[in-house]
């Protein structure tokens, strides 16, 4: 059974076939061939998977995103961060992960926080004297931390998956994210005296309270969100479906940026991409459900425990495998195909499960910024117009300082589980 | 070569009432149904603290308009051929080679899909002839398993419509 369940898979994956098709290829060989379960198990699974009410948080967070994107949202944020850290050396490329760091607050989504802040701020960053590999390599890493700064859809799906706390790994992606833009914030300092680069403009008091001002409906999204959460007043789903009605007051009514088309097409557009992900969930529902019942899962456990590895060097071998996995699959999918696995064998070795979350997220954003296939290399290259000749160099110091703090936070528990004790 | 390249492409488009089946239709159709279920968790949210009132019905109702809208956009995802996979080798293959694993997509699509639309069926039978509604809202449980059924059917029938497109790969 063990080719039908791990094997087969394997194959169609490489192959190329869909992932949702891989999992249920997988399922039905299995269902036909090695096991006496009704195939009408597979209606089950793919329903129960889909029908849990914390995905609904899925769709509603990919539209108010991607409402907030449309709206005239990032230049307001770009303005608003520009104010605050315009008086340093950098001060351009620091706004632009200030920024990423709170539309990651709004959107959860990494590909549409690059192609949000960096339309903005590419061209002016190269005529502040940026060089073209720095600027959209910045630019496309600095949208990874979208994913780790809640609200996050990979979260989301983590915690389905492993059936964990939303809220707790909300809470716990919060250090580690604030940590990622500090250190990318070091790195831009560095290298803006090295090159010897002074684009710093005045700030002052009054600059930053107009910012303030003309931004604060934009920095109200993730207030109310995740004030909303962790007051008690509403599930994570409850806030996502308020920040989509936030976002539509506050793009159509207030800055009038976004017209009533505009929300018809991304409400269309934020069920085509939830359908791209929910298919994969239902049939990743069905393979878990066999992985389980079929004894895999706990044969995989047992290997595992019977190597007797330390949960030190586990962490270690899981790093190295998520980021080779995160540069060739797209993140929803790789939680999902692997998370059922991942993280019965590292709660079997003492594991916090979100702790884990926030591992597993961190390695599959890295990859989605590492060459040769991370998914925001490509909509770096198309917002850019840069070639990949330029791209990749320009991506490797941001990937190394992502790595490194990767590997705190997989050595540091405390980092991520510290201000759980404060919820 | 320019002429085929350009001859495929037309060959490839769609006709519009294929178009109107599996794109503009459904998205017209599940961008009303998100927005619905938005509403409703909204008045969920409102009423349940200005009021002190909950709408007991709400998260069942928002989960069903979610199932429908996933099912029936997947059907717009298949039309397209925008499913998520990995093509990190399937790109690099001999043309031949390329062409073989296409088809046998194609094959897997129609005949898995078909597959589990058919077990789909068996369930959605049981609730007909069940007749079990949900616990709070009280829907009849045929109408959203009917999501699954429909959504899997018009998979199978995006991927049959759009054979020539899935054979080449190109959408």
């Amino acid at each position: 059974m063990e080719w039908a369940m791990i094997a087969l898979p394997l194959v169609l994956l490489l192959l190329g076939f869909p992932v949702f098709l891989v999992l249920l290829g997988a399922s039905v060989a299995v269902l036909l061939f090695f096991s006496n379960d009704p195939a009408t198990i597979i209606h089950q699974q793919m329903f129960g998977s889909v029908t849990k009410f914390a995905l609904l948080a899925v769709p509603f967070f990919i539209f108010a995103g991607e409402m907030m994107s449309r709206g005239g949202v990032s230049i307001r944020l770009i303005n608003w961060v520009g104010s605050i850290v315009g008086g340093v050396r950098g001060a351009l490329p620091m706004t632009v992960v200030g920024t990423a760091t709170v539309f990651g607050a709004i959107s959860g989504s990494t590909a549409a926080t690059v192609a949000a802040v960096g339309t903005l701020t590419y061209d002016p960053l190269r005529a502040k004297g940026y060089d073209e590999k720095f600027a959209s390599g910045l630019l496309t890493s600095s949208g990874a931390i979208a994913n780790i700064i809640p609200p996050s859809i990979a979260m989301i799906l983590y915690a389905y998956a492993a059936e964990a706390s939303v809220v707790d790994l909300f809470a716990a992606g919060i250090l580690p994210g604030l940590l990622l833009a500090a250190c990318f914030g070091g790195y831009i300092f560095w290298y803006a005296r090295r090159h010897n680069i002074r684009e710093s403009d005045n700030v002052s008091w009054s600059g930053f309270v107009a910012a303030t001002k003309s931004g604060a409906w934009a920095l109200g999204a993730p207030v109310i969100v995740l004030g909303g959460i962790y007051s008690g007043i509403f599930a994570p789903t409850e806030a996502a479906g308020i920040a989509c009605v936030y976002a539509m007051f506050v793009t159509v009514c207030i800055y009038r940026e976004a017209t009533l088309k505009d929300l018809c097409d991304v409400a269309a557009n934020s069920v085509y991409l939830t359908a791209q992900i929910f298919l994969i969930v239902a049939f990743a529902g069905v393979y878990s459900w066999l992985l389980t019942v079929s004894g895999a899962a706990q044969g995989a456990i047992d290997l595992i425990e019977g190597l007797n590895v330390s949960p030190w060097m586990l962490l270690l071998v899981i790093n190295v495998f998520l980021l080779l996995v995160g540069t060739v699959l797209d993140t929803a999918s790789a939680i999902l195909v692997l998370t059922p696995l991942l993280a019965n064998i590292a709660s079997a070795l003492g594991i916090d499960l979100v702790h884990f979350g926030i591992i597993v997220v961190m390695n599959l954003s890295i990859g989605t910024f590492t060459p040769p296939f991370g998914l925001n290399i490509f909509v770096g290259q198309a917002v850019f117009k840069v070639p990949l000749s330029s791209l990749y160099p320009g991506l490797v110091p941001f990937i190394l300082i992502s790595i490194g703090v990767l590997m705190v936070v997989t050595y540091l528990p405390g980092l991520s589980l510290w201000i759980l004790q404060f919820i | 070569m320019t002429d085929a390249v350009n001859r495929d492409e037309s060959v490839d488009a769609p006709p519009t009432w294929q178009r109107l089946l599996f794109v503009s239709g459904p998205r017209m159709l599940t961008g009303t149904l998100i927005l619905i279920a938005i509403g409703i968790n909204f008045a969920n949210v409102i009423s349940r603290y200005l009021f002190d009132f909950a709408l007991f019905w709400a998260e069942e109702i928002m989960i069903f308009l979610v199932v429908w809208c996933v099912f029936i956009a997947a059907a717009t995802v298949a039309f397209d051929g925008a499913n998520l996979k990995m093509d990190l080798l399937s790109a690099r293959f001999p043309a031949r080679l390329r062409t073989a694993v296409n088809a046998l997509v194609a094959i897997a699509m129609i005949g898995g899909v078909g597959f589990a639309a058919w077990q789909s069926m068996i369930v959605v039978m049981l609730f007909v002839r069940g007749g079990s509604v949900s616990v709070t809202a009280s829907v009849p449980m045929v109408i959203p398993h009917s999501a699954l059924f429909i959504g899997l059917v018009l998979m199978v029938l995006a991927v049959v419509f759009r054979l020539r497109a899935y054979l080449r790969n190109r959408f």
